[in-house]
């Protein structure tokens, strides 16, 4: 997979070729092989997905490519600073119609931005509104703002579309932040996908789009998992894993790869890393 | 001092020994037993999405075989020994009890109006938890000083569930040294309530997860008599935790389980070669 990776065009920032780096035993090569990137990558670029930037976009767990190698626009600061304003007077019915997303899973994930390849889209909901912002802004370089938004993530708490607070943790992870506050949130997300299990996942086997939610929450339950040094959240990840994997193989078995879109790309993709880093994981837990 | 026993089901061989241990304690009178029936539709599902596939293993284990404690080296300590030892007579909480004069009280669930009237008129200096689900803040509130709960990990570092597994898996050979058992107060919390007593517990070359589970229960009765005591004779005051010092552990992934064998296993190796 490093191969694969380098193939594609580097540079690969030091913190992937490091994980990668890290020994794979022979059941875990089996697993790999098994996975099959090789495929996509190469119908990837046959197809629409020609450029390295979707490619990186795609890893977007592992945040620091996207901060250093993306040539995406972010957010521009005028709207960054017309978000934070219009929140700090609690004021969200001001229309932000124009806002630009960086990332283009977070299409597939927020079910309220319908229009894709356009340079501004439309934000129907509040929350989803909300979502959005902590989401841009854990993308972006103003991370030090982070906690000026972090407040609101109560309003969201109670939801059960798993999306919100898939976006709330992976803004936390992405700054590195290592709070109380945070720690409680980290804490409250854990709670809620065991106690509640699938129910709260939501999953909903005629949405492809929510299976990218899943598997995007899997990912990073096993990046925080590494990040913290607490095997708590790759307990969870793995049962997140047994959770979905029988919906994913049935939905990805029913099509021919060659007739993959973007959606079953993605999907696949994240769920292949997602395994990837879990074993990477796996092998240095049992050595400590 | 009076006594209720919460008991999880009619054949606990934890429930049987606390039952004859505090009839041998002067001073200490078990004024009621809450049995909670095994078989109800309600606690299957309510423990099936606690435990999973492992409930089979667990009804397996505890209802067919009736506690049969299987491979156990001979110096470990079982509650089946402890039984032996002090000539435990019956095989069932309901025929103990209607052999003392115990008031019984049979219910699917603890928390219904049944259990909590029992509750206040066997009149409880303190009651004790031996399994059986989650309780809630009515019966709680009806308990006396409290519900006593013996858990099966340190406090207040290791509260939930396979709090035996989880040291190992966090802290490798160091978390040997995190095995133990902690007498507390249930609360609203899971194991957040003021502890009592703790008790760590050496792990020997040749231990596994099953002889450790083992001797640790084997124990527990120990650490709550020596708690009901203490009660008695109002030597002790319970502390509040440091809930922050702690986390919640969940049940463990069985991959998670693998890596934790691996883990015990290598972490002895190390500690003998050391």
């Amino acid at each position: 997979m490093k191969n694969l990776i380098e193939k594609m065009g580097s540079p690969i920032l030091d913190s992937v070729c490091q994980l990668l780096n890290q020994p794979v035993n022979k059941e875990q090569h089996e697993i790999l092989s098994n996975i099959s990137c090789k495929e996509l990558i190469k119908h990837s670029r046959a197809n629409e997905w020609k450029s390295k930037s979707f490619f990186f976009d795609s890893l977007d767990g592992l945040s620091q490519i996207r901060k250093h190698e993306t040539t995406h626009l972010i957010w521009g600061e005028e709207n960054f600073a017309k978000v934070l304003n219009a929140m700090t007077i609690g004021s969200f019915k001001e229309d932000f119609s124009f806002v630009e997303f960086m990332d283009p899973f977070s299409r597939l994930t927020n079910p309220c931005i319908t229009k894709r390849n356009k340079k501004a889209e439309k934000v129907l909901q509040n929350d989803n509104l909300l979502s959005s912002i902590i989401f841009g802004i854990a993308n972006s370089e103003m991370i030090d703002r982070f906690f000026e938004v972090y407040p609101y993530r109560k309003l969201l708490k109670e939801k059960s579309y798993s999306g919100h607070l898939n976006n709330l943790f992976f803004a936390a992870l992405n700054g590195n932040v290592v709070s109380s506050e945070c720690n409680e949130f980290l804490e409250s997300l854990l709670r809620n996908i065991e106690v509640r299990k699938t129910k709260w996942l939501g999953i909903d086997v005629h949405d492809v789009r929510q299976y990218a939610v899943v598997l995007r929450l899997y990912h990073l339950l096993v990046d925080a998992s590494r990040l913290l040094n607490d095997w708590r959240f790759l307990n969870t990840a793995l049962k997140v894993s047994d959770w979905v994997f029988p919906f994913l193989d049935k939905l990805l078995k029913t099509k021919n790869k060659k007739s993959w879109n973007r959606d079953d790309f993605c999907i696949h993709f994240h769920y292949s890393l997602g395994v990837y880093k879990q074993e990477l994981i796996i092998s240095s837990l049992i050595k400590i | 001092m009076n006594v209720v026993i919460l008991s999880p089901i009619n054949n606990s061989l934890y429930t049987r020994l606390v039952i004859e241990l505090c009839r041998r304690e002067p001073g200490i009178n078990v004024t009621g037993v809450i049995l909670r029936r095994a078989f109800n539709w309600t606690r299957f599902q309510q423990e099936w999405k606690r435990d999973g596939s492992r409930l089979i293993k667990k009804i397996w284990e505890k209802l067919l075989l009736d506690n049969l404690e299987t491979s156990v080296p001979e110096n470990v300590m079982t509650q089946g020994t402890l039984a032996k030892q002090i000539g435990l007579q019956h095989s069932q909480v309901s025929k103990l009890s209607k052999a003392y004069s115990i008031p019984i009280c049979e219910v699917d669930n603890f928390n219904v109006n049944k259990a909590i009237k029992f509750m206040s008129q066997c009149e409880p200096t303190v009651a004790v938890f031996t399994g059986g689900g989650l309780i809630r803040h009515n019966l709680l509130n009806n308990a006396g000083l409290g519900v006593l709960n013996v858990h099966l990990g340190l406090l207040p570092d290791y509260r939930g569930m396979d709090v035996v597994e989880w040291p190992i898996l966090m802290k490798g050979l160091e978390g040997l040294k995190s095995i133990g058992l902690t007498l507390h107060y249930m609360d609203k919390g899971v194991d957040t309530g003021p502890i009592l007593e703790t008790r760590e517990f050496g792990v020997l070359e040749k231990d596994d997860f099953h002889i450790i589970r083992l001797r640790l229960a084997g124990a527990m009765t120990d650490i709550l008599m020596k708690g009901l005591k203490s009660i008695r004779d109002s030597k002790q005051a319970p502390q509040e935790q440091n809930i922050k010092a702690g986390k919640q552990y969940y049940v463990c992934h069985p991959r998670m389980t693998d890596i934790a064998h691996k883990k015990l296993a290598n972490s002895l190796k190390k500690r003998h070669q050391n």
